[in-house]
């Protein structure tokens, strides 16, 4: 009788001293977690007690606060179903005071039934508290429609006629937020209800994009912008409009939104990705390896300092884990790296490339975690093939002996997997086969590409004998690849995309060792077989000025001028070779291959010359 | 095969085979017995240095790369992460300390806590998982040592293979059969010393880049391997991106590797070759080997591949472990040794015969359910360290492996070992014979008290059914009677409950049965459940004949509250059935917290008059004013009132009431066969005051007897003849007339309550044997009730007053009351 509000007073008093613990370690400057979990443990205590005598109106204040702090402490700690079992105890307590039959325990029949029941009583800004904790929950697993079905209850004018929008419900949302001094809470429910509406309209949109619907996702977005929010939050907003503005096909809109991200907050790592992926696509090769580079360095900076954040509730919490790698997505360091390098080599920078594969290998090696597969949708190349991008770049920039080294790599690993030999016939071909063969045929492609470059390095180092030696293997390599079909090329009922890619790759290397070998020939005095490879070069990648010139002067020392004449010619009539982007980067031909010592030029010129005016 | 000699080097309590766990690092041996203590054993000094005792039941452990912590997962669900006491400096200490360490591990060392979490691995700083809901493994991946809650890393997910399929019987599923993981290292990855290599398991770098890929040996990726309790071995490398598959989609990393269709007990790496071990194996729980080999590429250039073999050895198997050339497997029987070849390079071909001779030797170890890393010492011979299913932890001495096989003769060196070997071989069956024994014994012991049981029960089942007919004289078999007494302890007086537990049957009450004698206030008006006290006495053993006293306070802490009502009841637990040192829990685990007989026996009541003080009987210091306002107090809260009241009226001095009854029905009902009135008034005292010393010197010498209540306060009881001339219309009555007088109320009240309903209790059957029926005045029993009527109008008349006036008024609202109540009782009926 009379015991009971001095009970109701110790414990007020006593969730009074979690929150004033909590909120002193809120403000140190390096909160610990420590005090959070006491806090949560504390509360929970304070809050089994309470709930350990049977549930009378006079409590229901004192309960259902201790219960809202609870559950904010308690969330980086229990799983969200248990939050919301403990919730809906409350909630069904709560109506057992009030006298109320429940006839569910289906969290929205509940609701429906709390509202209707303390819809007009003093305890509603006590209500909506849990009901804030509701929407947070089912926000967590995404679960609009029944946010917007809670949010609805808690309207009682709205007429039910008008249509039913989560943006303009939560936008008009009106909820009595009264605080009282006498029962502190770990977070202002006014706070809270902002954080929450701001993520909501978030989630919505980055529902909307994940539906293609990118109109509707501006939209969303545009009203985000509105509402007061985190730093953080602005930035990744910034980013997702300008992801959906670079869906809708406005590149440059896009790159004005991702620098404001930028400018927002710096440490907004997605919105650097998504632009270089934008300069990618407009061809500015400079301002994407730019963008790539900061980016690299930004998540490198990040790395060291992983951040707890101090506050109860972040936007990161409330998005849930799908939502949030949705909005920051960035792929992990290492791949980063590589497509640092990746870019850097292939648009000429040879010197910033190399030193990029040679960290990137260095991370392969030693760095642990980072290399865990992150599962985040990105994937990363093969290994064997960062190790030949690697040998070329540093063939390319003439590190011919670590180029050796790396290749050999690739060589030993490949050893155990290449079959005798690997006869595709796609009119045959088993489905589900289609997976191994394709694998073999990368083993293969790996080990040649890696006898390539080797040799082009020995080539590179005057050692010709060597370099034929091993243009010879790639080349016994690749012709254990035998195709059945003449026509390879057409996509037929079994040749897949993949499958023609790799026919192609085959091909081009092919007639890359070829070439080499015949020139390595050449210099050797060997004529005869040089021009044998030359030709048969030709032969697989037809069209290659290249080789065409080597073929003039083959013939030209073998005084066929007729002939040496007609290539001559004909290697004038064809442009530049075009850069073909199907090829893998290791088989590109650079410029600076094309630099070809043209000594015989001269007498060309003159005997075509003469020729001209024999004629 | 040489035989072994087996050392026992300590004793603990029974394990649960399923989830006991050995880790051997270094000296220290950490053990999990499926119990809460997590123990660590120095295994040179043979003793335990440290408990580490959870919240629940551990059930897999691992320590932390750098050794610093040690992580166990726990039956609730919780992996718990503990840093590890300086073991090294605790056994310097201990020299001076001999007892143990004990740390008790709070939930605070949670770091992850998942119910479907089923175990999991520390590879590279990085916390492997494995969890299983609703039939999908999840892997999931945390960093090591990390802030909490831990910083997720990856998640990988594989679906189970249906048991259905596999038939796995229902006794294996019920057998908690947990996942296995291991870790495997590509050679040369590992930077440390041999030492620690000794303790991951490693491949030789061909067929680990078979079986786990290019990209893993590239990146010298270390490779879990897990093998599912259906069966399946699937593999992952650790460190190696999420890789583009050969159409550019991304792949899964888990790769199933092959499934065994039982339940995997092991895998791990053996056959130690030129560049590390060469074969990967993996030990079913019913005896399936697997052996992965690679086979070198023959001359004809077939790419290189690696073999499957299959091998069969007898189940079911417990645990395993392997050192370079031989596997050790524990069925429930015998331990055994298997024994593989090597293949050098040269002779690539000559293994399949070879693989399909692999036979078993027995080392006549039997009951080892756990195994740990066998070490070979430096003089060559391997130890192994094994607990049995009894809590033994034993270390089995095999002698260095020669490498010819068999020994032909018996060098007499050997002779002596080999003797020793066969009595400790003897001594390990006659273990199992003991322990056969004890069971039956344990299980006939458990008979033989449950008939006893039995007996009794029925017995008092028995007394129950036909207690019309006991309570005609004839005498309970088993019965408990109790007096209400006054005790003096440490110059404070209180009122004490003597029951006497009176085994007159032929049975003897043995261990395991309890007295439980309940008491009741009766006048409390709350539930009963909380003023209600039990208080249980555990009986050694009650021979027939024999008696056992107790005695239990009636007063609490609230004070006295009189009357109360006393249950006498025997109850059995059944668990004590089962003896309580039965070495298996068996049957007893089956019983619920209710599994008990409870028959009731004799009830009584304690009310005022059985707490009267005889004055004379005490000396009148002891009686204690102090306690008489509180007992007043008692009683008066109890009647509902409220304790201003009383003070009030008790002010206005003594309060009597009267009780008549028929002088001829007394005399009739008590056997008083005297004229005398006055000697009337004497028994009928001694009968109200002392009812238990009938027959004996009378306490009670006059027909007025004083007294002091159990609160303190002074008591008259007085008897007196007098006759009632205008009751009955055959002429006047005899009617005996008890008097109680005291200032307390709350005394005269409880007497009076207390006498009526001894009166109640002795008349209950009169009206059978009552021989003529009185005549009574119609006119006399008339004016009784127009009395009493008024009375009862006046009363309405108060409570109406009380009800309007609201609380301002009670003092007068209660005074009229009183006077009621006064003048009801001064003028009472006549029970006839």
């Amino acid at each position: 009788m009379s015991t009971i509000p001095c009970l109701v007073d110790r414990w007020s008093e006593e969730n009074n001293n979690i929150i004033l613990t909590w909120k002193q370690n809120e403000v140190n400057i390096e909160p610990s977690q420590d005090v959070r979990k006491r806090c949560c443990s504390e509360s929970l205590k304070l809050l089994q007690k309470i709930q350990g005598i049977p549930a009378a109106t006079e409590r229901l204040k004192l309960e259902m606060t201790v219960s809202y702090n609870t559950f904010l402490f308690s969330l980086g700690y229990s799983n969200p179903s248990e939050v919301e079992e403990s919730l809906i105890h409350t909630l069904l307590r709560a109506l057992e005071a009030a006298g109320s039959q429940v006839s569910s325990s289906d969290p929205v029949k509940l609701w429906e039934t709390v509202l209707q029941t303390f819809g007009t009583s003093v305890i509603v800004p006590y209500v909506y508290k849990l009901l804030l904790i509701q929407w947070m929950l089912w926000l967590m697993h995404c679960q609009l429609e029944r946010i917007l079905t809670l949010l609805t209850q808690t309207n009682h004018k709205r007429e039910h006629s008008a249509p039913v929008n989560l943006l303009t419900e939560t936008r008009n949302l009106a909820l009595s937020m009264e605080e009282d001094s006498s029962l502190m809470v770990a977070m202002a429910a006014k706070d809270l209800k902002d954080l929450l509406h701001i993520c909501t309209v978030i989630c919505q949109g980055v529902e909307q994009m994940k539906m293609e619907k990118y109109s509707e996702a501006l939209e969303a977005f545009q009203e985000a912008k509105g509402l007061p929010s985190p730093r953080s939050l602005l930035a990744q907003i910034h980013a997702l409009t300008g992801q959906s503005f670079a869906k809708l096909g406005q590149p440059h809109c896009a790159l004005h939104f991702y620098r404001k991200a930028v400018e927002v907050d710096c440490a907004c790592h997605s919105a650097l990705y998504q632009s270089a992926l934008v300069f990618r696509e407009l061809g500015n090769s400079k301002a994407e390896i730019e963008a790539l580079h900061l980016l690299y360095s930004a998540v490198q900076l990040q790395a060291d300092k992983s951040a707890s954040s101090a506050s109860l509730v972040s936007p990161a919490t409330l998005l849930g884990g799908e939502q949030m790698t949705f909005i920051s997505r960035v792929p992990s360091s290492s791949l980063i790296l590589h497509t640092l390098a990746h870019t850097c080599v292939f648009n000429g920078s040879i010197s910033d490339g190399v030193e990029h594969y040679l960290d990137l290998l260095a991370s392969l090696q030693s760095d642990g975690k980072d290399l865990v597969s992150t599962g985040d949708g990105t994937s990363f190349p093969r290994i064997p093939v960062v190790y030949l991008e690697a040998g070329f770049a540093l063939l390319k920039a003439q590190r011919y002996s670590d180029a050796l080294v790396v290749c050999e790599e690739v060589i030993t690993s490949t050893l155990d997997f290449i079959p005798k030999r690997l006869l595709l016939d796609a009119v045959e071909k088993q489905k589900s086969d289609s997976d191994v063969i394709l694998e073999n045929l990368d083993f293969v492609l790996w080990a040649a590409a890696a006898h390539l470059l080797q040799a082009q390095a020995h080539w590179k180092l005057k050692d010709t004998k060597e370099a034929i030696t091993n243009f010879t293997r790639a080349i016994n390599q690749l012709v254990k690849v035998f195709i059945k079909q003449k026509d390879w090329k057409q996509k037929h009922l079994g040749n897949t995309e993949a499958m023609v890619e790799r026919m192609v790759t085959l091909e081009a290397a092919k007639g890359q060792a070829l070439a080499g070998r015949g020139c390595c020939f050449l210099e050797r005095g060997q004529l005869k077989e040089a021009l044998r490879d030359l030709h048969l070069s030709l032969q697989m990648t037809p069209g290659c000025k290249n080789t065409k010139m080597w073929l003039t002067e083959v013939l030209w020392r073998l005084d066929r001028r007729e002939e040496a004449s007609a290539y001559w010619r004909e290697a004038h009539s064809t442009s530049d070779i075009p850069k073909s982007i199907n090829l893998p980067l290791y088989l590109q031909a650079l410029p600076e291959d094309t630099a070809f010592d043209f000594t015989d030029l001269k007498k060309m010129g003159e005997y075509i010359h003469a020729k001209n005016v024999m004629t | 095969m040489e035989r072994c000699s087996v050392e026992y080097l300590s004793e603990f309590s029974d394990c649960q085979s399923h989830s006991v766990r050995i880790i051997l690092d270094d000296t220290n041996l950490f053990l999990a017995c499926g119990h809460r203590d997590v123990l660590v054993f120095n295994v040179e000094e043979r003793r335990v240095t440290t408990v580490m005792q959870f919240e629940a039941s551990v059930t897999n452990l691992a320590l932390s790369d750098d050794k610093y912590r040690l992580y166990a997962l726990c039956a609730n669900g919780g992996l718990y992460c503990t840093p590890l006491p300086q073991l090294s400096s605790s056994s310097v200490l201990a020299s001076k300390s001999p007892d143990r360490v004990l740390n008790i591990v709070s939930d605070d060392s949670i770091v992850l806590k998942n119910a479907s979490l089923q175990a999991f691995i520390i590879v590279e700083k990085i916390l492997v998982t494995l969890s299983l809901h609703k039939s999908i493994w999840s892997f999931d991946l945390y960093e090591e040592p990390g802030s909490r809650p831990l910083r997720k890393l990856a998640c990988f997910q594989v679906a189970t293979v249906n048991s259905c399929h596999l038939n796995i019987t229902e006794k294996e599923k019920s057998v908690n059969c947990h996942p296995v993981l291991t870790c495997i290292y590509p050679k040369g990855s590992m930077s440390v010393s041999a030492q620690q290599s000794d303790l991951h398991p490693y491949l030789e770098p061909r067929l680990f880049r078979l079986l786990f890929g290019v990209d893993a040996s590239l990146v010298n990726s270390p490779v879990i391997l897990c093998g599912l309790p259906d069966g399946l071995i699937c593999c992952f490398p650790l460190l190696v991106p999420t890789l583009a598959g050969p159409r550019g989609e991304q792949r899964s990393p888990i790769r199933v590797l092959q499934s065994l269709e039982q339940p995997i007990v092991f895998v791990g790496t053996c056959v130690s070759g030129e560049h590390g071990p060469q074969c990967l194996i993996a030990v079913g729980q019913r005896g399936k080997l697997l052996m992965v080999r690679s086979k070198q590429a023959s001359s004809e250039g077939k790419e290189a591949d690696y073999s499957f073999n299959e091998h069969s050895v007898r189940g079911p198997v417990l645990c395993v472990c392997v050192d370079d050339k031989r596997l050790y497997y524990s069925s429930l029987n015998d331990l055994h040794t298997l024994q593989f070849t090597t293949i050098s390079s040269s002779e690539a071909t000559g293994t399949e015969s070879q693989l399909q001779a692999l036979t078993s030797d027995s080392l006549g170890v039997c009951r080892v359910i756990a195994l740990a890393r066998p070490y070979t010492n430096p003089t060559g011979s391997v130890q192994l360290i094994g607990i049995s299913l009894s809590g033994r932890l034993l270390r089995v001495n095999l002698p260095q492996a020669s490498e010819k096989g068999n020994v032909p003769r018996l060098p007499p060196s050997l002779a002596g070992q080999r003797v020793k070997d066969l009595l400790a071989s003897i001594g390990n069956i006659w273990e199992r014979a003991e322990s056969l024994k004890h069971k039956l014994q344990e299980k006939n012991e458990s008979l033989k008290r449950l008939n006893q049981v039995i007996n009794v029960s029925s017995l008092l089942l028995d007394t129950h059914g036909n207690e019309k007919k006991f309570n005609m004289g004839t005498k309970h078999p088993i019965s408990c009677h109790g007096v209400a007494r006054w005790s003096s302890l440490l110059q404070r007086d209180s009122l004490t409950l003597t029951c006497v537990l009176e085994n007159s049957s032929g049975c003897t009450l043995e261990h395991g049965w309890t007295l439980c004698i309940q008491v009741h206030p009766l006048s409390q008006y709350s539930n009963i459940e909380s003023s209600s006290r039990t208080y249980s006495f555990p009986l050694r053993k009650l021979d027939s004949d024999q008696k056992l006293d107790v005695t239990i306070p009636l007063e609490t802490v609230d004070g006295l509250s009189l009357p109360v009502k006393v249950y006498c009841s025997l109850t059995f637990s059944l668990s004590s059935l089962f003896s309580p040192e039965a070495s298996s829990l068996g049957v007893s685990q089956l019983l619920t917290e209710m599994g008990s007989i409870s028959a009731p026996l004799n009830s009584l009541t304690v009310d005022w008059l059985d707490a009267l003080r005889l004055e004379g009987s005490i000396s009148h210091g002891n009686i204690r004013h102090d306690s008489v306002k509180d007992g007043i107090q008692a009683f008066l809260r109890a009647r509902g009132a409220l304790t201003k009241d009383s003070d009030t009226t008790s002010k206005s001095g003594p309060v009597a009431v009267l009780i008549r009854v028929s002088t001829e029905l007394l005399k009739a009902k008590l056997h008083i066969s005297v004229t005398s009135s006055s000697e009337t008034c004497v028994s009928v005292l001694n009968w109200l005051v002392s009812p238990e010393v009938k027959g004996q010197t009378k306490s009670v010498q006059s027909p007025v007897v004083c007294a002091y209540s159990p609160d303190g306060c002074s008591v008259k009881i007085m008897a007196k003849e007098v006759t009632l001339g205008d009751l009955c219309s055959e002429g006047p009555l005899e009617v005996l007339e008890i008097r109680v007088e005291s200032t307390s109320v709350a005394a005269v009240c409880g007497l009076h309550h207390a006498i009526l309903r001894r009166l109640q209790v002795l008349l209950r059957d009169l009206t059978v044997k009552c021989c003529h029926t009185k005549q009574l005045k119609a006119q006399s029993l008339c004016e009784a009730v127009r009395h009493v009527e008024s009375l009862y109008k006046d009363l309405q008349d108060a409570q109406n007053q009380a009800a309007l006036g609201g609380t301002m008024k009670t003092d007068k609202s209660s005074e009229i009351l009183f006077r009621i109540f006064l003048q009801l009782r001064a003028n009472p009926l006549v029970i006839l």
